[in-house]
């Protein structure tokens, strides 16, 4: 890939890069392997290209949405804002991430939807008990 | 079999390897070196002499001065010059790389944005003038103003903050430094409260108000430790495994014992304060960490994830 940018999104870093003929969006996180620069000069990308890859990454973001149940006056409840109902309704950029940090917070929240994200946090918490038996 | 051959620019990076332990630790035997590095101990003795003889740092005034006659009976030391560097020294290509990385990190922040000395100094490195790193404006970064104006002006600030167990108190405190660990930002600073230095994550941080009133004595002589992880009250020590994908969790604890395993994952002690927080952080995981020992951490891990699978129609809903 031809790195253009790196960016740090909801507390993840995004490289945004050169593939072919595409501009995409790569989880830090998620290159486990070693990083080897090589000597191919990268094509030039203009600004236009890198605001439009910029602009689908927030669109995909806005239209990726999940509505939570959290237990007032818990850490949850703070985290999400203190809301005067129980359900909150959030923005997300990965689903696999989002579960990890959901997870975190245990019984004190409940997906509502997407149930594709209730179904993750489900098996996640499942494979805890399990390597834990 | 130590390694033998190296070029000219893996040479260079073994000599300030050298250069950086000796000065750290001591005074060491050629022989120690070869162990520590890996390399034969003519490799080391040639990277050492590089220090004084490299052409490259000739040209400036070196701020090592290698002891040669020591060397010749198979002991390196070095003596830091005081003498200023009129000119940059030549950088390799990876280092001057890693240079420019972390300043365009800098210039991403707000504080550093209008920084003339940053822009000239990314100017000589060759960097361009616009940052390569975003770093958007997340709710963290919205506290962070207030709290790093609050720190230079030495003010104090009352923090309404929420523990891991969910207990919301008011705290006054004398903010300190920031901190960036891992993927979350930690205040350092004096707590009123709790009479001692103390560690805030700033996720956790619900509120601030800056106030009008100057750091107390003890703030300012307070000496913040390395570690931003304090000693634990009643602490507990857990042995756990993390797959490559999840070892981010040694950040988030006091760890130690690390080894990397052959299949990428590594293996670990880590001191924990309680064991509900435990079960918080390796359920984020998803199985991707495991607790290996003591039983008692294996259990509240286990009854943490199922307490939570209660809400998706889980094993707790039965009889």
């Amino acid at each position: 890939v031809s790195p253009l940018k790196l960016r740090f999104i909801e507390g993840q870093w995004v490289l945004l890069a050169k593939q072919g003929t595409q501009i995409k969006n790569f989880l830090l996180r998620r290159i486990i392997s070693k990083v080897t620069p090589i000597d191919n000069a990268s094509k030039p990308v203009s600004d236009e290209e890198v605001a439009l890859a910029e602009a689908e990454l927030a669109d995909f973001v806005s239209n990726n949405k999940a509505v939570l149940e959290v237990e007032p006056d818990t850490e949850a409840w703070w985290h999400f804002g203190g809301p005067e109902g129980s359900q909150v309704e959030i923005h997300f950029m990965d689903e696999a991430l989002l579960a990890e940090d959901l997870m975190e917070f245990g019984s004190e929240v409940r997906v509502l939807s997407p149930e594709s994200l209730a179904t993750r946090i489900r098996s996640g918490l499942e494979r805890v008990v399990q390597v834990h038996a | 079999m130590p390694k033998q051959e190296l070029d000219s620019e893996e040479l260079f990076n073994l000599a300030l390897s050298i250069v950086g332990l000796v000065l750290r630790d001591g005074p060491m035997q050629v022989k120690e070196l070869s162990e520590h590095f890996g390399f034969s101990e003519k490799t080391i003795v040639k990277a050492v002499k590089t220090i004084a003889n490299s052409e490259d740092i000739g040209r400036f005034e070196t701020h090592f001065y290698v002891d040669e006659e020591l060397l010749d009976e198979g002991e390196v030391d070095f003596s830091a010059g005081r003498s200023a560097l009129s000119e940059p020294p030549v950088l390799s290509k990876r280092q001057t790389t890693s240079l420019a990385a972390g300043l365009d990190f800098l210039a991403a922040l707000p504080q550093f944005s209008q920084n003339s000395a940053l822009a000239q100094v990314r100017g000589i490195i060759g960097s361009g003038t616009e940052p390569i790193t975003d770093l958007g404006l997340n709710e963290d970064q919205q506290r962070l103003e207030p709290l790093r104006s609050a720190i230079l002006n030495k003010q104090q600030i009352v923090a309404q903050y929420v523990n891991q167990l969910g207990q919301k108190s008011s705290r006054a405190i004398d903010p300190l430094r920031i901190d960036f660990i891992g993927r979350r930002h930690y205040l350092r600073g004096w707590c009123h409260l709790k009479q001692e230095l103390r560690s805030f994550r700033l996720d956790r941080i619900i509120d601030i108000e800056v106030t009008d009133q100057e750091i107390t004595q003890q703030g300012r002589s307070a000496s913040i430790p390395e570690s931003v992880f304090g000693a634990l009250a009643a602490e507990l020590t857990v042995e756990i495994t993390a797959s490559s994908e999840a070892s981010e969790i040694f950040w988030n604890f006091p760890s130690f014992d690390l080894k990397k395993e052959a299949s990428g994952s590594t293996t670990g002690k880590i001191q924990v304060g309680n064991l509900q927080a435990l079960g918080r952080h390796v359920s984020r995981y998803g199985g991707e960490v495991v607790v290996l020992a003591p039983e008692s951490a294996r259990q509240a891990v286990s009854e943490f994830a199922r307490l939570a699978m209660t809400g998706y129609g889980g094993p707790g809903d039965e009889d």
